[in-house]
């Protein structure tokens, strides 16, 4: 983290100086600011503002609007609603998992792609779905994963 | 005759009975393993004595209470099955409303006063209202894990909880070893007792809930350890969690391993107050605390070990050095004994780590006069402590809990009633033991206050040159006028309020003394697990039955100023 970067975080804890309870406001601030709420974010929130560190841990790994690291290029949501699930979403999730080797809220190393898994996408019609960024692939097979994954940047 | 198995249920949605029922042709290999005499979702018929109960659900009512009773009084063996019955799980969250409110929301107008099936108390987990011996968690439970125990109960019944571990990995999660408090995620039930003790009680806020649903794990953030976190590594989180998730590492090989080698020196030293706590799982038949405590030590000379020494004379050698130093430095001086004390003043308050006397405190006494008085090779010094910190002072060559002891004398099958006791007792005795028998004194911190004070004060009258008083409840403050000058003392007996004291100008105390354990070292981050104040009053009246009273502060401190002196050039 930069002196740019504290700046910012000083800044947005300074907003929440009278606020009650204002951890999840804080955190709310830097996912937008920063695009993520990292280890460094929030060991520096805790010191500055004495929220323990175990407690914003807590609240960033529940809420899935939170991420732990920067986003990838692409970020890649993958559903696992009903539908999807009954069609075969989570043989679809395994094989992801595997040719990127993370999973579900993580990204990979050369920060390419970041895998999320959603609820029910709205097209149940199209299942088993996957959204790469804003393009949705639907009726999708395990082994097209490669070609999909190719066209966005991947190997 | 087959195992006879009892289902009760209290208040829940029954998903986790139903999750037996549901064990299909697998209950056709259950029912030919055991009877069940008792099963509403799928029988009529009850009957009343068996040897295992699975109880479903949360307590609410009295009659509730009268009945979970019963039961347990007729099983031989109680589990609570699913997070409704280990922890009380969202029935709970009713505590938070009035009664009437509760009520209103769900019934609305309907007058259910007076009505004994509305008649609801505060909702509890079972065992808030009787011992529990095994915990399942799960909303719901996984079938799979109910098979599992009934089959482990009748194969290998495991004594305890704690001897007991899934024997499928259930979660998928792998086991913590990094620290010297492990963790099991596999045993947890959730019922986050370990972080209301770590957050609330302690203030140290080391370990918290992290993730959710089935991913939901207790960790340290970021999962970076308990070590290289706030942890002060006192272990109370260890000797609260009902079903053993956390354990200290084991020194049980190392210490065997000390032993073999015949050129060692063995030196065991013990905390009379690690024994109170383990004396039930110590093998033998004796219940005078005074003789158990000499059996040991032969038993332990029966394992090779050269000596075997009382800890507590180095407490006492300590209040003579920390009245030295309280004279010596005028400022606020951290006098606390324990070392999880020390580590919180270096992880919250470096600024206040200089006002802290390593030296002068009885773990440092004990390794320099030993070290002095055995000018032998190979001297391998192995501490029995009540608590699990000790394990991280490098300086000791093993640290065994009271929960290690037991199982070091079961490697070699020792059972102290085979050893004597008559005309034993501990070596090393530097003129104190025969005068001031042993058995600690940190049972409250607040009484090794008066003995400080009795020290400073030397021959004064004590009554007149010490003032107690409090500030709030747990919160001690103390004056005592001194043949040296006045010294105030502190003593904070509950951490969630330290902040709020360390955060005053600390400047006017002379003394500051805390401990994370509630009852001190009593209950300590090594001891065998308790929840219940019965318990620990069964170790304080141990301890006293051993140590007999103190027959006065002044013979005591006249009698330590002469050791002192005596062992001080090796200090
Ligand atoms: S050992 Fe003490 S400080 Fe560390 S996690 Fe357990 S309760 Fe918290
Ligand atoms: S580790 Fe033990 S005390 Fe902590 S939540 Fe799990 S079961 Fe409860
Ligand atoms: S109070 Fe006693 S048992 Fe508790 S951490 Fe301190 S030394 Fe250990
Ligand atoms: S369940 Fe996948 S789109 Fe609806």
């Amino acid at each position: 983290m930069d002196a740019k970067d504290r700046k910012m975080l000083d800044d947005i804890l300074s907003s929440h100086r009278d606020t009650r309870d204002p951890a999840m406001l804080i955190l709310q601030k830097v996912q937008t600011s920063f695009g993520y709420t990292g280890q460094d974010h929030l060991t520096y929130i805790s010191e500055k503002s004495c929220i323990p560190l175990s407690k914003l841990y807590g609240i960033v790994t529940f809420y899935p609007s939170f991420r732990l690291s920067p986003p990838g290029k692409s970020i890649i949501r993958i559903c696992e609603g009903t539908s999807c699930h009954v069609r075969g979403g989570a043989r679809i999730v395994k094989e992801l998992e595997r040719q990127l080797g993370i999973g579900p809220g993580q990204t990979t190393k050369d920060r390419k792609f970041s895998l999320e898994s959603v609820r029910c996408l709205g097209c149940c019609g199209i299942s088993p779905v996957v959204m790469m960024d804003d393009k949705t692939y639907g009726r999708v097979k395990a082994t097209k994963l490669a070609e999909i994954l190719a066209t966005h940047g991947g190997e | 005759m087959k195992p006879r198995v009892a289902i009760f249920d209290f208040a829940s949605c029954e998903g986790c009975e139903l999750q037996i029922a549901n064990l299909e042709e697998q209950v056709a290999d259950l029912v030919q393993a055991v009877d069940i005499v008792s099963f509403r979702e799928v029988m009529k018929e009850h009957s009343g004595a068996c040897d295992i109960a699975f109880i479903e659900g949360s307590i609410q009512r009295p009659m509730d209470e009268e009945r979970i009773k019963k039961i347990r009084a007729n099983a031989k063996v109680l589990v609570a099955l699913g997070d409704c019955a280990c922890t009380g799980c969202v029935n709970k969250m009713r505590n938070e409303l009035p009664v009437d409110d509760a009520l209103r929301a769900v019934y609305g107008n309907a007058d259910v006063r007076g009505n004994e099936l509305f008649d609801l108390s505060q909702s509890r987990a079972i065992d808030e209202v009787v011992n529990v011996d095994f915990y399942i968690r799960g909303c719901p439970v996984r079938k799979e894990q109910v098979l599992y125990y009934v089959q482990r109960f009748f194969g290998m019944p495991p004594q305890k909880n704690l001897d007991l571990r899934f024997g499928i990995n259930a979660r998928g999660m792998d086991d913590d070893r990094r620290s010297i408090v492990n963790f099991d995620p596999n045993k947890c039930i959730m019922c986050r007792r370990c972080e209301v003790v770590c957050n609330e009680a302690l203030d140290v806020h080391a370990i918290a809930v992290a993730n959710k649903g089935f991913a939901s794990i207790m960790t340290t953030p970021f999962d970076i350890g308990m070590d290289n976190n706030k942890c002060i590594s006192c272990g109370q989180c260890l000797v609260n969690c009902p079903v053993g998730a956390y354990s200290e590492v084991s020194e049980v090989d190392k210490t065997l391993k000390l032993l073999e080698d015949r050129s060692n020196y063995v030196v065991f030293v013990i905390d009379p107050i690690a024994l109170t706590s383990c004396m039930d799982s110590l093998p033998t038949d004796e219940t005078n605390f005074g003789i158990v405590v000499r059996k040991l030590i032969s038993a332990l000379k029966a394992m090779k070990a050269k000596e075997v020494v009382d800890f507590t004379q180095f407490t006492y050698l300590s209040i003579a050095a920390q009245g030295e130093y309280i004279q010596n430095h005028r400022d606020a001086a951290f006098t606390s004994w324990c070392p999880s004390a020390s580590t919180y003043l270096e992880k919250f308050y470096p600024q206040y780590a200089k006002f802290m006397h390593k030296e002068s405190s009885p773990e440092n006494i004990m390794l320099k006069v030993l070290r002095k008085r055995h000018e032998v090779e190979n001297l391998k010094i192995v501490f029995v402590t009540p608590c699990i910190v000790h394990k991280s002072n490098g300086a000791f060559d093993a640290v065994l809990t009271s929960r290690e002891l037991p199982r070091l004398l079961a490697t070699k099958e020792m059972r102290l009633d085979f050893h004597p006791h008559l005309g034993v007792t501990f070596d090393c005795d530097l003129g104190m033991i025969q005068k001031f028998v042993s058995g600690g004194v940190s049972d409250y911190t607040y009484s090794l206050m008066i003995l400080k004070a009795a020290y400073l004060s030397k021959f004064k009258n004590l009554d007149a040159a010490l003032t107690i008083g409090s500030r709030e409840d747990f919160i001690h403050e103390l004056t005592f006028d001194s043949e040296l000058g006045v010294f105030n003392a502190l003593v904070i007996e509950d951490m969630s309020k330290l902040r709020k004291y360390l955060g005053e100008d600390i400047a006017k105390y002379n003394v500051i003394e805390f401990y994370p354990c509630f009852r001190g070292c009593l209950t300590g981050g090594g001891q065998c697990l308790t929840t219940s104040e019965d318990e620990v009053n069964r170790r304080r009246a141990r301890l006293k039955s051993y140590k007999g009273e103190m027959e006065s502060p002044y013979e005591f401190v006249s009698q330590l100023i002469s050791v002192y002196d005596k062992v001080k050039g090796g200090i």
